[in-house]
Parts: structure tokens; sequence; C-alpha cells
């Protein structure tokens, strides 16, 4: 991997194929994930991609593939916020109270697309939070800083998020 | 709720990535970055063996003698081996779905339009623009592209559903276009292309099978597909006027949508019975109630929202709220065998008003790409044959020959790919060709001495008198080119041609065509410049200078090519 991170630096365009095939489809499913519009999706690929192969030279001896998400998710955000300027608001006390966020959401019987489904059926704000919190593993500190809001925010998104994935699998606890 | 559990299960979360993604990645980042050390090496190379043969042989065979002038009597051409003059098309074409999908039904069509009229939100589909936003309450989303994003669950949409930003979007004033290079020859079976809806599109589509057509946003277009093989159908669609084409919720709508469809040319093998100059206009007005206006010849009726089959799988004056995207499931056109293994579409910024198209992996779409090509070579050969009839030369008489013949040969040319790694080459071209010489004719002295040897033998001694014979001859010429290239890797390319003058003009020399093959082999340094070398050699009628000398001469050269579009 190293020979091939190697040559990719040095611009060989058939070790930079090698690498994108290898990792295309998992970071096109992060793409996805923030950016449900195939288009724009593909294009996010492709401009991480060529980020990828313009920051290459900074790895080292890191894995690739972390890295790599790293810079895809942040690609995303960027995306996100230029094509859909959403403003993720601080959610009040009054709305978080009352909810049985703090009970588990099974998520054992889910398939994987039956996750991404519920995950992308929440609104937009909730989504971006909830798939950096749950899914990438950030903190709510990190996401601050990534979308520029404060912890709080990240916070009660996320709890509305948890709510509302409740809320949705209600159905599927009772059956 | 296990995070870590969840995160187990999105760590093997792949998606599918769309055929020629890599293609379009790696022009963006030639277009960014130059070519790596390799290839500048590798066109350094090149550069070194054009110029080094030529000025090695040169040098070899600068000075002639007469032994050369009574063996180089050939004008036949020179076996050497080649390089080249022709070009490499880097395959740009618009393809803006992803490949790979069988042939979607029309109930498969886009989910967006499906959930929004679920939702109640009827007036953000997603492939139709807002030409003119609805004033009104009923006309409250039109063009509300983030109310549509977020109302829209768009889980996992099939590949088939246009999900071009610019298309799902309701307003999409702010679109533009995306250019994918693909390869050839490497779509699957009844993929589907999306084409940025800006300006008109021209497809040449040979052999679809199953066709899915959706028109989007075609104001003011046109839309030209041209059926190629045996069948040269050209179906036109033309949509003028699209006006409040968001608005479906009934009430005060003055919706005037007028799209005409009409085909050209006679179509056999379409059901229809307007073969001719059909020519279908709808203005439709609220919802699915409308008027259509049908004119032409035959029983071609259109209503709005309904395919019409029979017209070459357009459909006349769709709603642009609740329609789909126009699709056909009718076989259009002929199956063209010869035509049998590319995919391609292409497009330029102008392009607009296709998003879908699926189509049959026999479908050849013609690529035509225009180069312009500069040569220049120097002569590693030049056989001369001199006259000894002219009564200059006599028996026995020495020509010390120093040619210096050069060419500058400038091209324009359009080449067709014909098949994935074969394309054929056409054009004009001139060239410029000179030859500086330094002639030296020595003759039999009359002062000859002849002496006694030693041993007895008589020994002749000539003491040489040099005529010297120097001139600079000229020679332009215009003419065409033809041949074909062939892409041995994906930035490599051979190519020979057959180089024919038809006006010949020059300080000295014959005016007849001096024909001549070229052959040559160039490297893509970037998808526009590509750098090479050639090896030109003249065949059949010489080059005949006024003294008498017939002159054979090789070029051996470098060569840029350029591509102009």
């Amino acid at each position: 991997m190293e020979n091939l991170i190697q040559e990719c630096v040095q611009g060989n365009r058939k070790a930079q194929r090698l690498l994108f095939e290898k990792y295309a489809a998992r970071m096109m499913a992060i793409c996805l994930r923030y950016i449900p519009e195939r288009g724009l999706a593909e294009d996010l690929l492709q401009e991480g991609f060529i980020k990828v192969f313009d920051k290459l030279h900074t790895l080292k001896g890191e894995n690739v593939e972390p890295w790599m998400k790293r810079i895809f998710i942040n690609e995303a955000i960027n995306t996100y916020h230029r094509k859909y300027k959403v403003n993720i608001q601080n959610l009040s006390i009054d709305s978080i109270q009352g909810s049985k966020a703090d009970e588990d959401i099974p998520i054992d019987n889910l398939s994987l697309e039956e996750l991404k489904a519920l995950i992308n059926a929440l609104p937009a704000g909730c989504k971006l939070v909830f798939n950096l919190f749950a899914v990438e593993g950030y903190s709510h500190d990190e996401i601050a800083e990534m979308l520029q809001i404060s912890t709080g925010t990240s916070k009660s998104q996320f709890h509305r998020a948890r709510k509302l994935l409740q809320a949705s699998l209600a159905p599927h606890i009772k059956s | 709720m296990d995070f870590n559990q969840l995160r187990k299960k999105f760590e093997a979360d792949e998606a599918h990535v769309p055929l020629g993604a890599w293609d379009r990645l790696e022009s963006a980042l030639d277009k960014k970055e130059p070519r790596s050390p390799m290839a500048w090496w590798l066109g350094a190379v090149l550069l070194f063996l054009g110029t080094g043969i030529g000025v090695s042989l040169y040098t070899n065979l600068g000075t002639s003698t007469i032994a050369q002038t009574e063996t180089n009597t050939s004008t036949k051409g020179n076996p050497v081996p080649s390089a080249s003059t022709e070009s490499r098309e880097n395959q740009q074409i618009a393809m803006a779905t992803s490949a790979g999908n069988t042939n979607p039904t029309e109930s498969q069509q886009p989910e967006e339009a499906k959930s929004d009229k679920e939702t109640g939100n009827q007036n953000v589909n997603p492939n139709i623009p807002v030409k003119t936003p609805q004033s009104g309450s009923n006309a409250s989303n039109s063009g509300n592209p983030k109310t549509n994003a977020s109302n829209a669950k768009q889980p996992d949409l099939p590949d088939y559903v246009n999900r071009n930003p610019r298309q799902t979007q309701a307003n999409q004033t702010t679109r533009r276009n995306r250019t994918i290079t693909t390869l050839i020859g490497a779509r699957p079976r009844n993929t589907i292309l999306s084409l940025p809806n800006e300006g008109n599109t021209t497809i040449d589509r040979p052999t679809p099978t199953s066709n899915q057509l959706a028109l989007n946003s075609n104001n003011g277009t046109t839309t030209t597909i041209t059926n190629g093989g045996n069948n040269p159908n050209t179906n036109t669609v033309s949509t003028p006027v699209v006006t409040n084409p968001s608005d479906n919720n009934g009430g005060n709508n003055n919706n005037s949508n007028n799209r005409r469809v009409s085909n050209i040319g006679n179509t056999p093998s379409i059901t229809t019975p307007n073969s001719n100059g059909i020519a279908l206009a709808n203005g439709n007005d609220q919802g699915n109630n409308g008027s259509n206006n049908t004119s032409g010849n035959g029983a071609n009726s259109s209503s709005n929202g309904t395919n019409n089959s029979s017209n070459s799988g357009l459909v006349n004056g769709e709603n642009p709220v609740t329609d789909n995207p126009i699709t056909s499931t009718t076989p259009v056109l002929k199956t063209d065998s010869a035509l049998a293994t590319n995919t391609l579409v292409k497009t330029d910024s102008a392009t607009k008003a296709v998003n879908n198209i699926a189509e049959s992996p026999k479908q050849t779409i013609a690529r035509f790409s225009l180069w312009t090509e500069l040569n220049m070579g120097n002569s590693p050969q030049t056989r001369i044959s001199p006259n000894t009839n002219d009564g200059v030369l006599m028996q026995g008489a020495q020509i010390n020959n120093q040619w210096q013949p050069s060419i500058i040969q400038g091209s324009l040319s359009v080449k067709y790919l014909l098949r994935p790694s074969v394309q054929i080459i056409g054009g004009v071209l001139w060239q410029y060709e000179q030859l500086s010489y330094s002639r030296n004719i020595a003759t039999h002295n009359q002062l000859e001495s002849r002496a006694m040897t030693f041993d007895g033998n008589m020994v002749s001694n000539y003491a040489p008198v040099y005529q010297g014979h120097n001139g600079n001859i000229t020679r332009h010429f215009v003419g065409l080119q033809t041949g074909a290239n062939f892409i041995v890797l994906p930035r490599l390319e051979l190519s020979g041609l057959i180089q024919l003058p038809l006006t010949t003009t020059g300080t000295e020399g014959n005016t007849t065509a001096l024909r001549s093959w070229q052959a040559g082999m160039h490297y893509g340094l970037t998808p526009k410049i590509q750098l090479g070398a050639f090896w030109q050699q003249s065949f059949g009628t010489t080059l005949k200078m006024a003294d008498g000398t017939i002159i054979t001469r090789s070029y051996a050269g470098i060569s840029i090519r350029y591509r102009l579009k």
C-alpha cells in the first residue's frame, strides 16, 4: 500500500486508478450519505479524489481510508452548505423535553438499507449531525467546529434525530 | 442505540460507482496538473527519436558520391519504420447518470415526481424546470428547490432516475454541464445517458432497441435525434415555449404548454402512419384537460401525459408537472450490426433537452473530432539520380552532393471513431519543402598526366576540376490526406496516412503530385495535445529537377497535434 501511495504521489495514473478503484465504492457511499442526489454525489466523488491525490503527500504513516473518509466528509459538508444552505438551528429545550430519546433504539433487526432510508428521512440538520456523530463517530465538539455551530446545537440536533428515529421505528418495534 | 453496531453496519456500506467515473476524474486531473514525469520523458524520447534519427542519418548520407548516383536510381520507397501524424481523440462524452441499469419501465420513472404527488407537493417535478414562477396560492411551491429537497424522500433512488441535481431541482437557472470522459465499448446493455439540458442536442443513434427518452426543461431548444444505419430518420422535437409548468393544483391556472413534435424524413421502421413531416402542436391547459391540435398526415393523435408510442417514442405536449418524462418502449430504429459496439453521446456546453436515454450496446454514436497538426522534418535519406545526358556529366565524373531537405507541414483533419480503437482520418494538408543543395561536379581533366611507376605500370593521375552548383529549391503544395489511426494504448497511437498533393508550386521541380505515405506514433500529453514522431516517404512520382535530376527523399521529424474540437 505504501508503494501504491508513493506512486500516486508521483502522479502515476495507473496507481491512482488502483487507489480509486479500491476506495471509490466506499467513498461514494459516504457521498450519498450526505448528498442524496446522485449527480451531486458523483461530482463530490470526483472533487474528493482530486483533493485526495492533491494532499496525498501529506499522509505520513496514517491509515489511508480514515484519512480519505475525513476528506470526503469535509468535502461533503462543504457541498452540503453550498448547495442546500442549511441553517442548523439550536432547538429549544421545550422541543426536546418530553421525548423518549434516552430509550434505546433497536437497530439489530434493521438492515443497512433500512437504516439508510430512516436516516435519509430525517430533516437536513438532524441528518447531518446524526451521520457525523453516530455513523462517523465525531464528537459534538468536533461536529460543532466542522459545521460552525455551537456544541449545544449539535447535541440538540442529535437529540431530535434520535427522537425522530424512535418515532419512525415505533411501528417496527411493535411489529 | 448501539453506535458501535451502527458504525459496523455502515463500514461495509458501498455504493455503485458510475461507469466512466475514473475517466472523468482522470480528465480533471489532467487539467489540474501536468502529466507525470514519465510521460514527459516519453515525450522527450519521441522528440529525440524524431530529430536524432534524422540528424544522424543525414550526417551519414549527406555526402553522395558517384557510386551513390549509380546505385540510387530507384525511386521506390524506403522501407523504414514509422512514426505518426495522426491523432487520438479524447473521448469526452456527457453521461450524467450511472450506467449498467436494465431497461427501466415507465412505472419506474422518477420517484421524486411520485413522492411529490403523494405528498401533495405537485409543483416539484424535479425533472421539469420552472420557466415562469407561478403566482397565486397554487404556485407557492414552484421553483423552490430547498423545499423540494427537504420534502422529498430520496433514500436510494434507482440508477436510472435522473439524479443530476441541476435537473432534480425545480429551479435550474444555475445549471451547469458535466462532461464525463468515458471509455468506449465498455457500456453494458441498456444503459441510460442523461444529458445536460443546455442548448441543442444532437444524438446519432443508429441502433436503439429500447429507448427511454426524457425531455426536460427544453424551453426554446431543439432536440434532433438522427438515426444512423439503414434508417436515416430524423426526429425533431421542438419545444419553443413552456409556460407555467409547475402548476398542477387546479384553480386559476393559465398554463399553455406548447410542444411540437415533428418527424422529418422517411421513417420506414416506425409504426406511425405519420411518416412525413408530422407536426403536432398541443396547447394543454389545466391539469390533464387540454386541447390537442394535431396536424400532419395520418391519424396520429396526442394527448397530455400520454405516450404517443406511434410517434417515434416521443410524447407530445406532456404536462411538465404531472407527466413523467417522455418514455417509449417502442423500438424505434433498426439495428445496424455494422455499428455495434460503442455507446457515446457527445454534448457540448450548449446541449439541452434530453435527460434520459436508454440505449442498446449496439449503438454507436458518431464521434468526430477536429485536429490540427504541425510536422517538422528533415531528410535522413535523399536519393539522387543525376541525369548523365545533360552535357555536364561525363563518364567517370564525380558528384559530391550535399542536400539539406526539410519540410514544414500543417494539416487540418477530421477523425471519426469507427471502432473502439480505430479512427479514420481525412483532411487537408499544406507542405512547405526546402531543398538546399551543394553539388560539386568533378570532370576529367585535360591535364591528365601519366607516369611510369617503378615496376613499370602506367598510372594515370587526375586533377579534377570542380564545378560548383549551389542552390535552394522550395516547393509547397496543398493536398489531401486520409488514413487510419490506431489507439494501441490509452494514450499511445499509431497512424498511417496517404498524402496526395493536389497543387504543387515551387522554384524548381515538376508540378506533378508527389505522393507520399506517412506513419507516425503519438503520445497524449494532455487530452488536447499530443507529441510524436513521424516518417514520411514519397512513392510513385518522384521529384524531378530542371536538370533532369530525380530526387527521392524521406523525412523523419517531430509532430505536435492539437485538438480544436
